[in-house]
């Protein structure tokens, strides 16, 4: 992951999320798309049926170009957000990576994590997916790994539950 | 000497102690009768009985004005007039009417009376060995409780009213989420004073247990050994197995206490707490890695069986570091911006007079609620700053202050998350500082700006280089980081700082922005005009982040965050080299790791002397 790897440490394996979890941004992208091209549409709409005026002026056509172009530059750099996100288990920490253009690389030591959260919506269900969540006592952490497939967020919540037992220390 | 390891653990009070019988009698001062200290019955206390009364004291006052102002000059001039008519039926009238006057008040001042002592009997609070409950409301329930070892800090709180009436509220500050906090209002202040320097003692227990070389320990020794110095004296008491085996001596035994106070605040308003030449101290403070710890421990021994069999009460003062004259307080409020404000209004005020008076006439109502904001600032300003006293006391520091509420608040010492020293640019000419701090437990969403998170509202470096010892003693202590954090600039030995490329974003601070690592805590600093350094002690890290923009990675910029516990301590620096920040974060991740394992006791002499042969603490 050509993106990501100046911030990255070398010497690490990382693991991508779900490639699935493409799709389901992809959906849920979508129709945030079109709500919000559909709502900025309305003066459009007013004006094409000459509600708002004889004809549709310039500009209510450029508010929903915007808004819809927007929206599909947003989708078409899903694939590559999605890719962008990573995570490695190193012996003692957790690394975790995000970002495309404001990119983080944050490290979180298995010792101070509180509780691990698992959570999944309608359609991260339907593509076998859920989001798992890393709580310090800090928080600015912001460990959010989303698109695990079901088993592997199981396994690694394990996995870090006894970890954090193993290593844990007092605040 | 050293206790019974089990009992080192074991919560103070009768149920935890069986040995030692029942608690003694309460404190003289213990006006709601209960015993202060857990209650292995699990009795149930009340409050003070003035307490609805003085927490609806404005409502008290509004309705004593009333009554005073309507019935009873009705009442007084009746009377008077009455007088001399008395045998006029018009008087008779008169004074039927005052009685019945009479009758309503009563009335009225019973029912409220009433209601206020029905309220106060169904606040009722209980401390047992694990928790502090608080029922309140009679329609409305509330139960509130608070693990006690989860507190991390008993403030006693004496706003003015209460004040007056010499009593006090005890505030409990609880580390599981960011507003639960438990207030016990309101009890006589020494009853309050007692039973917090009773259930600091088992919080404190329960909290230090697991960690080895808290800072308390540390630096609680100046007085018992100042005191050993001059023969009878509390470390000779606290050495006697007699007074520290458990069951010889009643816990909480006040008469102990009180014989000991004395001679430890006789041994420790002494200035010269160190030390210099005791043959017990082969491992000066100043000594790197090793021999600090197991001194540490060693003196914890004694204190710490001392503080459990109340020989040495939360509150007694071991030192008094410092307190802030009032000059200073003054010199640095009339250097802060609210003073500027409020010389600028004056300034536009007067050239307006000059110029045309009409002027005035709008100015000075648009002025008000500038004005009524300036001066709350600096009354808030002053109540925080005024006769700040920073004093060691066996759990941590405590400050107090205060112009008209005196308040103060306990910082347990190895709960200390990060530490920001300022100076700001208008207090450079009389060498001001101010040091924040995060103590777990007390940061979020209220308390941010309040006592317990400020350990010094204006002080000199000095100052600051006694509280960096006191709150956050360290195996390495970064004073001189510290020190160079405040002054230096530009890339130096220790510190690294932003590249020139940086300049762009900027243009003023880049010199300034760098970070220093020692093996035991991380140095930020940032700022040219206002200075700031902060200070993250590596084994109380969190997690950390390299984070990096758009606009930083045209110019191979990254920023560096450093998760600790919420509070008002910045813990990030931006604008600086990408690989030397991923450099920073690899190092920073192994130091913490080390400095995790040896808080956890594991491995702690292998990393002891791996660290102590690492010379360039920012390695390459």
């Amino acid at each position: 992951m050509p993106a990501t790897d100046e911030l990255s440490p070398p010497g690490l394996t990382w693991q991508r999320v779900s490639p699935k979890y493409v799709s389901v941004r992809l959906i849920s992208s979508a129709i945030s798309t079109l709500v919000w091209t559909a709502i900025f549409s309305i003066p459009l709409i007013l004006g094409l049926l000459g509600t708002w005026g004889d004809r549709p002026q310039w500009w209510m056509w450029v508010l929903s170009g915007v808004v819809l172009g927007l929206g599909l530059v947003n989708l078409a750099l899903i694939p590559r957000r999605v890719r962008a996100i990573g995570y490695a288990e190193a012996p003692t920490e957790l690394w975790l990576r995000k970002g495309l253009f404001f990119r983080s690389v944050t490290v979180v030591p298995y010792g101070r994590m509180q509780y691990v959260d698992i959570k999944t919506g309608p359609v991260l269900n339907a593509f076998g997916l859920a989001t798992l969540t890393l709580h310090t006592a800090s928080a600015a952490t912001d460990a959010v790994l989303p698109g695990l497939p079901r088993a592997e967020a199981d396994r690694l919540r394990e996995q870090l539950t006894e970890r954090g037992e193993e290593h844990m220390v007092g605040l | 000497m050293s206790p019974d390891p089990s009992h080192r653990h074991a919560q103070p009070g009768p149920s935890a102690d069986p040995g030692s019988g029942p608690l003694p009698g309460p404190a003289p001062g213990a006006g709601t009768g209960s015993r202060p200290g857990a209650d292995a019955d699990g009795a149930w206390h009340r409050v003070h009985p003035l307490t609805p009364f003085v927490r609806s004291w404005l409502l008290v006052v509004a309705l004593a004005w009333g009554f005073g102002n309507v019935f009873l000059d009705d009442l007084v001039t009746a009377v008077l007039n009455g007088d001399p008519i008395e045998m006029d039926v018009g008087g008779a009238v008169q004074l039927a009417g005052a009685g019945l006057a009479i009758a309503i008040l009563c009335g009225v001042l019973g029912l409220l009376i009433g209601l206020g002592l029905l309220s106060w009997w169904f606040i009722r609070y209980q401390i047992t060995d694990e928790h502090v409950r608080l029922r309140t409301g009679w329609l409305f329930r509330t139960h509130r409780q608070a693990r006690l070892d989860r507190v991390q800090g008993i403030d006693i709180e004496r706003k003015f009213v209460p004040r007056i009436l010499g009593l006090a509220s005890l505030k409990f500050d609880v580390a599981d989420g960011g507003s639960s906090v438990l207030e016990l209002s309101y009890l006589r202040r020494d009853h309050a004073r007692q039973l917090r320097q009773q259930l600091l003692v088992a919080a404190h227990h329960a909290l230090d247990a697991p960690i080895p070389r808290t800072a308390p320990d540390a630096h609680e020794a100046p007085a018992p050994h100042d005191g050993r110095a001059t023969g009878e004296t509390p470390a000779g008491r606290y050495r006697d197995p007699h007074v520290t085996r458990p069951g010889r001596v009643a816990p909480w035994d006040r008469s102990a206490a009180s014989a000991v106070a004395p001679a430890v605040d006789s041994g420790a308003t002494d200035r010269d707490p160190e030390y210099p030449g005791d043959p017990a101290h082969p491992a000066h403070p100043g000594d790197p890695a090793g021999g600090t710890g197991e001194r540490g421990r060693r003196d914890a021994v004694d204190v710490r069986a001392a503080r459990k069999y109340g020989l040495l009460g939360e509150q007694d003062e071991l030192r008094r570091v410092f307190t802030v004259p009032t000059s200073r307080v003054l010199l640095c409020l009339v250097c802060s911006p609210p003073a500027v404000i409020l010389l600028l209004m004056a300034v536009a005020a007067v050239i307006a007079a000059f110029w045309n008076a009409q002027v005035l006439r709008v100015m000075i109502p648009s002025f008000v609620p500038l004005l009524l904001g300036v001066l709350s600032t600096v009354y808030s300003r002053l109540e925080k700053s005024w006769g700040f006293t920073l004093s060691v006391v066996p759990s941590g520091v405590r400050t107090r202050s205060g112009l008209f509420n005196e308040r103060s608040s306990t910082i347990p010492t190895g709960r200390v998350q990060a530490l920001e020293v300022g100076k700001p640019l208008m207090w450079r000419g009389f060498d001001g500082h101010h040091v924040r701090v995060i103590t777990a437990g007390k940061g979020g969403s209220e308390g941010t700006e309040g006592l317990g998170s400020t350990v010094l509202p204006v002080g000199t470096l000095e100052n600051v280089h006694e509280i960096l010892d006191l709150v956050l003693p360290l195996e390495h202590a970064p004073t001189e980081l510290v020190d160079q954090g405040l002054t230096g600039i530009g890339d130096s030995e220790d510190f690294t700082t932003s590249p020139r490329r940086a300049r762009w974003l900027d243009p003023l601070t880049w010199r300034r922005t760098g970070f220093a690592l020692n093996t035991s805590a991380l140095v930020l600093r940032w700022g040219r005009l206002a200075r700031h350094a902060s200070v993250i002690p590596h084994h109380k890290t969190q997690s950390v982040a390299v984070t990096q923009g758009p606009v930083d990675r045209r110019l191979r910029l990254s920023g560096f965050a450093v998760h600790v516990t919420p509070g008002s301590v910045t813990t990030s620096v931006h604008h600086l080299d990408t690989a030397q920040v991923r450099e920073l974060q690899a190092r920073h991740t192994d130091l913490a790791r080390a400095a995790r394992d040896r808080v956890n006791g594991r491995g702690r002499e292998q990393h002891a002397t791996a660290l102590a042969g690492t010379p360039d603490p920012r390695g390459s």
